[in-house]
């Protein structure tokens, strides 16, 4: 038994040490989360379009929502986060306010309309929110100005059925932070 | 004169054949007698003597649970072979039950006392599990749970019994809560909230108390199902810049990574009952479909092939999957993880969320009733009509049932 303990001690302690060295590598965010580390594949990094970790807190914990600044939300085909030609504009506007302040960041909030899952539109809804991440981060945009955030189908721009209210849901929105 | 009596000795004669019918039946032709339709077990409960409020709240609960589990019809108590007698005697602050079992292949004897009232039900849950597992060799449902999230002051986790009774609110967080699942032990939930205004997974205790996070990684957190021997959590994290299928291990809080589709999204995990093989939905063939994928060796598989979508798989006891699948609006479908062949067991407005009893004959779902209101509805796959469990004021979704709880 003695022998058990002590192969056993050896083997979590190794582990740790080992898990440790992995982790400064592997895991990023300093949301205080469990001290896991990523096993299996080798992940480079967090967002591997974007290329730079993300090593923030939320936005909306460190900063102060901008009031009274509003940008138009990103529409979305149904099941889709393809971002269509019409809709890049938008981005692009985004984009031009962020070069001319500097200090500000910004949430992209990924949505769904109420078909589906809840849990498969919370996963669709992290898409949307990443596709125009990354669309700003290729236009220059700093990868650590931009988090993604999806609220799935939970929070609808517009109650009710049909298709009139749900292109107004599946959408990507801008909040900005300072 | 002549008519009457030749008559009525015929129905004598036939009223005799029957009755001796009747009393040589084995245990496998127990069926024959009984007034319920679709093969059911005629049971009575005549000579149950209940006593005080406890008492008939226990007996009272049991007649619904034997019916509720699909089995048994209870009968007037002349010409059951299926007998349950006994005492159930309530005192001041105590319930103590005294049954007999008995039917033509055997018998067995059962009693509990509990101390408070309110167990009386939990007591019948667990005498109508019994029987059912004695007299038919098959696992009950009665004794168990239903974990929910209600939309309606923000949304939050709610628990209740199998039959609705009981229904408690387990959190407070008054924001946007998603997916909860019970530990196998029945003794925590697993959920995904809003609380850090972005989705986390926490753990909280099915008996209430502080919540704890298990996952709050950058982006998305969520799924959050866990294994049947309690070690694994498999959940959905955009940790590597989109959301892929990953298994948390609940002791050592280690990652591990299963599935690697960057144009793909992957949602929904649950397990099979086994422990060895995970069900999940991805769109990595351009529309949300379910996928089988084992632990050990992280080679998924597409599962369903017809339909433009299925989501929200649940996989039962007996090794059946059952899902939602977009066909006349949302619909609840089995499907055969072998061949991915599918039937649908729905029919009307769009039910969603399924999840297996566990009994694996019964599933539990929501189904909308207009007007932004859903409804929990249990349906049975073995021909029984759905039952509302409840339709309160409010969206009541993403019903969860618990394993068989020993409480």
């Amino acid at each position: 038994m003695r022998t058990l303990y002590k192969v056993t001690t050896l083997l979590v302690l190794s582990a740790i040490v080992l898990g440790t060295g992995c982790s400064k590598k592997g895991r990023r965010g300093g949301t205080g989360g469990p001290d896991g580390y990523i096993d299996g594949p080798v992940i480079p990094q967090v967002y591997d379009e974007g290329g730079i970790p993300l090593t923030s807190d939320p936005f909306d914990l460190t900063h102060q929502r901008i009031d009274g600044l509003s940008f138009s939300p990103v529409y979305f085909g149904y099941d889709s986060f393809v971002l269509a030609p019409e809709e890049v504009s938008k981005i692009e506007q985004v984009a031009a306010y962020l070069n001319e302040n500097t200090r500000t960041v910004l949430i992209v909030e990924g949505h769904c309309d109420e078909r589906g899952s809840n849990e498969y539109n919370l996963s669709l809804g992290e898409q949307r929110a990443l596709s125009v991440r990354t669309y700003l981060v290729n236009l220059g945009i700093s990868p650590d100005r931009v988090q993604s955030r999806s609220f799935g189908e939970e929070r609808p721009a517009v109650q009710g059925t049909g298709e009139a209210v749900w292109r107004l849901n599946r959408r990507g929105e801008f909040a900005l932070y300072e | 004169m002549s008519g009457v009596p030749t008559t009525m000795m015929r129905f004598a004669i036939l009223a005799l054949l029957f009755i001796c019918s009747v009393s040589t039946t084995r245990a496998a032709d127990i069926s024959v007698v009984g007034s319920g339709g679709t093969g059911k077990e005629s049971i009575s409960l005549a000579d149950l003597r209940a006593s005080g409020d406890a008492g008939q709240i226990f007996a009272h609960t049991l007649k619904a649970d034997l019916e509720r589990s699909g089995w048994f019809t209870v009968g007037t108590g002349r010409y059951e072979t299926l007998r349950v007698s006994g005492t159930a005697q309530a005192s001041a602050d105590a319930l103590r039950t005294q049954i007999e079992v008995s039917w033509p292949k055997g018998r067995f004897a059962w009693g509990e006392s509990t101390r408070t009232r309110s167990e009386a039900r939990w007591q019948a849950h667990r005498l109508s599990d019994e029987i059912v597992r004695r007299v038919l060799g098959k696992t009950g449902m009665a004794a168990s749970r239903i974990a929910m999230i209600g939309k309606h002051d923000g949304s939050d986790v709610y628990l209740c019994d199998s039959d609705g009774a009981n229904m408690v609110r387990l959190t407070q967080d008054r924001v946007n809560s998603l997916s909860p699942y019970w530990h196998p032990d029945g003794s925590h939930i697993f959920y995904t909230t809003f609380i850090r205004g972005y989705p986390c997974i926490y753990r909280v205790p099915a008996t209430g108390g502080s919540r704890v996070p298990l996952a709050q990684f950058a982006g998305l957190n969520t799924g959050g199902a866990v294994s049947p021997d309690g070690t694994w959590l498999a959940l959905i994290l955009s940790l590597p810049g989109n959301p892929e299928l990953y298994l948390l291990n609940l002791h050592t809080k280690r990652l591990t990574r299963l599935t690697n589709t960057p144009r793909a999204a992957e949602a929904s995990p649950c397990w099979s009952p086994d422990g060895q093989s995970i069900a999940y939905v991805s769109d990595a063939g351009g529309s949300p479909q379910i996928y089988i994928i084992r632990a050990d060796n992280k080679q998924p598989r597409r599962l369903t092939i017809r339909g433009r979508e299925n989501v929200a798989p649940s996989w039962g006891l007996d090794g059946r999957i059952v899902c939602c699948t977009r066909q006349n609006g949302y619909q609840i479908a089995l499907v055969d993880p072998a061949t991915g062949h599918s039937e649908v067991i729905t029919s009307g407005p769009d039910h969603e969320d399924p999840s297996w009893a566990p009994d694996g004959r019964h599933i539990v779902c929501s189904r909308s009733t207009g007007r932004g209101r859903s409804a929990i509805v249990v349906l049975d796959t073995q021909g029984d009509p759905p039952v509302t469990l409840f339709a309160r004021e409010g969206h009541w979704v993403s019903p969860e049932w618990s394993s068989r709880l020993i409480k």
